[in-house]
């Protein structure tokens, strides 16, 4: 275990950046993910920390010694790929084993841990198995068990779910939160799936572009994205956002779109003068139906609903704008209906327009 | 499904339809199993017809030719091992085919690997230089080849051989290779590396065990081609210890004069290597190797 720290890391490839100076601090045992759209430099990043990239400037440290000039397998990391990339021509104890027979460790320690591996992952009856005759979720399996049983000093996972379906993912999700908590290995953990590094992660680092837009506590980014990326990017539904023109006094102030449609901005902070432009950000769980319009009530017209069973969700269209709404009841309107809609002023986000940032 | 078996007149119809299905199946099969004898009758008679030859007496092959010998005779064999000492240009074929199969898949292995895996300058004006050498017709470098040995003072030894073979055989092993090369993903070497092994060992441990269909594709190619070659020993080579199996063969034929018993029996004796070649490298050509090992 150790802290893992990366402190200004820029990569490019010729004259393209695409990692535009990283810094972030890992701490002892903490839980990471890197979270951001394809293409955004996460696994680049969670690269140049395996050592398979070059670190064009800046510096990689894991625990105090820095790695830049490290080959891979000195720095003391195990990594899972999204592909697995298990041995073909070795079998499942063989695979696990590998990087300890490479180490030069004792025949009878590889077995030991190998067994005691493959006992935390329920890996023992398929150890003389190819992976060609393993299951999806079981190759993902002997992946992990390959990382656990070298006992490295930080886990790297690229997307490791990424090939799994949806039920094996859920479950594999848990198994891989559980394994942290009972090791307590430093992980980083890449994924472009927000649910994903939202229920796993101590800490959270949104990516844009090989920037950093945002990083810390999954509820702390959701409650308070810092810019409209993060806010847009993190939950599903997305945050439904709706620029417009603020009008009116302070008490009975509204956000008014391009094409006049209006939206109640109750307890507007004081500092924001009328006819400001504003991007409205409202999570589609937070806004509730209510049944008469009202001063601080807006209505929208349905165009459709989805019900998944537990929840609806109801895609409204406000003027040219869509609102997504989540809500537990079960609604009886359909398309073309006016819904009655609400929604608490502290669960307002306001950005600016022109530079994308949070207004508080 | 039920209606039709309810219904007589609509049973037996399924029936025959049910029967030309069978006999279509069947006429499939056999058409199959013909072409398949024809081929195999195509591919096999040359070499039935070799062996029996090498096995008649003199008056048998130039008489009447019969599909199997009167008399059997291991003469010819005595003849050609014995008088001609034909053993010493199989011994040279060997050494020659050996060390330029060895020799090139080395070498090969690490150009290709580069190629696939590494990005530096002119990368793809060398890959087009070594496929534009292997395009090259073999019958326009005879001359310069000759000079170049001659002034190497590589003329008329096996030393000289291997390295004009090289030269042919180094563009196409690394050209196929490459290929294979290209079918191993690069996780593997990745996590292989990361496990412990450096890049070289990642390609000796990981890599060419992987591509073993291909190294043995190439193996046997460059084995083959070499064992076979005559025209470039033809020019190279003049004396009687330096001789291939296909010059030895050559310099069986006396003026207009074919010798057909001996030199059937060259034939056969100088297809024994390559077949036991072939069988050995059958086992290691069966594909899929890397079956699961990424995704599934």
């Amino acid at each position: 275990m150790a802290t893992l720290s990366l402190d200004a890391v820029r990569k490019s490839y010729g004259n393209v950046p695409v990692i535009h100076g990283v810094s972030i601090d890992i701490a002892d045992g903490e839980f990471v993910t890197l979270v951001g759209p394809s293409g955004c430099g996460k696994s680049t990043l969670l690269r140049m920390i395996a050592g398979l990239e070059t670190i064009s400037k800046g510096e990689i440290s894991i625990g105090d010694r820095v790695v830049n000039d490290l080959a891979p397998r000195d720095r003391d990391i195990a990594m899972v790929f999204q592909s697995y990339a298990l041995y073909p021509h070795k079998n499942v104890a063989e695979n696990m084993g590998y990087a300890l027979k490479l180490a030069g460790r004792p025949k009878a320690e590889i077995e030991r841990r190998v067994r005691e591996a493959a006992e935390i992952l329920d890996l023992v009856p398929l150890l003389q198995r190819k992976p060609a005759h393993l299951s999806g979720g079981q190759r993902q399996r002997v992946a992990m068990g390959r990382a656990i049983v070298r006992d490295p000093k930080v886990f790297l996972f690229d997307e490791p779910l990424s090939n799994l379906d949806a039920k094996l993912r859920v479950a594999m999700r848990g198994e891989i939160k559980e394994l942290h908590q009972r090791l307590k290995t430093t992980t980083v953990y890449v994924t472009h799936d927000q649910v994903e590094a939202m229920t796993m992660a101590d800490r959270i680092v949104v990516m844009n572009q090989g920037v950093v837009e945002q990083a810390g506590r999954p509820l702390e980014l959701y409650d308070r994205p810092r810019n409209l990326f993060v806010a847009g990017f993190l939950g599903s539904p997305a945050m439904n956002l709706v620029t417009g023109t603020v009008e009116g006094t302070a008490q009975s102030a509204s956000l008014v779109t391009a094409d006049g449609e209006k939206l109640p901005l109750p307890g507007l902070r004081p500092g924001i003068a009328a006819g400001r432009r504003l991007i409205l950000g409202i999570r589609p769980e937070h806004i509730t139906l209510v049944d008469a319009g009202g001063e601080s009530t807006f209505s929208a017209r349905v165009v459709i609903t989805e019900p998944t069973g537990a929840e609806t969700l109801i895609s409204t269209r406000l003027g040219a704008t869509e609102i997504v709404v989540v809500v537990r009841d079960r609604i009886e309107q359909g398309a073309g209906e006016r819904l009655h809609l609400a929604f608490p002023a502290n669960r307002v986000h306001l950005f600016d327009p022109e530079t994308g940032l949070r207004i508080e | 499904m039920e209606q039709v078996l309810r219904n007589p007149a609509r049973r037996s119809e399924a029936r025959k339809r049910m029967l030309t299905d069978r006999q279509r199946y069947w006429l499939g099969r056999g058409l199959t199993y013909l072409c398949l004898v024809a081929a195999v009758i195509v591919i096999v008679f040359p070499i039935y017809w070799m062996v029996i030859t090498s096995l008649k007496l003199p008056r048998e092959i130039y008489r009447m030719p019969s599909l199997w010998p009167r008399v059997f005779t291991l003469e010819n064999f005595r003849v050609l091992l014995l008088d001609k000492d034909f053993l010493r240009p199989i011994l040279n074929s060997l050494i020659v085919s050996t060390v330029v199969t060895v020799i090139s898949v080395l070498i090969s292995s690490c150009a290709a690997y580069s190629m696939v895996r590494f990005r530096y300058r002119f990368k793809g004006l060398i890959g087009r230089i070594i496929l534009f050498a292997y395009l090259t017709p073999t019958s326009l470098l005879f001359i310069p080849l000759s000079i170049l040995m001659a002034r190497m003072n590589l003329g008329n030894s096996l030393h000289g051989l291997i390295l004009v073979y090289l030269t042919f055989s180094l563009p196409l092993s690394t050209w196929l290779l490459q290929g294979y090369f290209r079918g191993v993903p690069r996780e593997l070497e990745e996590q292989g590396m990361i496990d412990g092994l450096s890049r070289f060992g990642a390609l000796l441990r990981i890599v060419l065990p992987l591509s073993a269909p291909g190294i043995a594709a190439v193996s046997i190619f460059t084995f083959t081609g070499a064992w076979n070659e005559l025209l470039l020993a033809l020019v190279l080579v003049t004396s009687e210890s330096q001789r291939t199996t296909p010059l030895a063969l050559n310099y069986l034929i006396t003026s207009d004069v074919l010798p057909w018993g001996p030199l059937m029996a060259g034939a056969v004796l100088s297809s024994v290597p390559l077949m036991i070649l072939y069988f050995i490298a059958q086992h290691f050509m069966v594909q899929g190797l890397t079956a699961g090992s990424v995704k599934g």
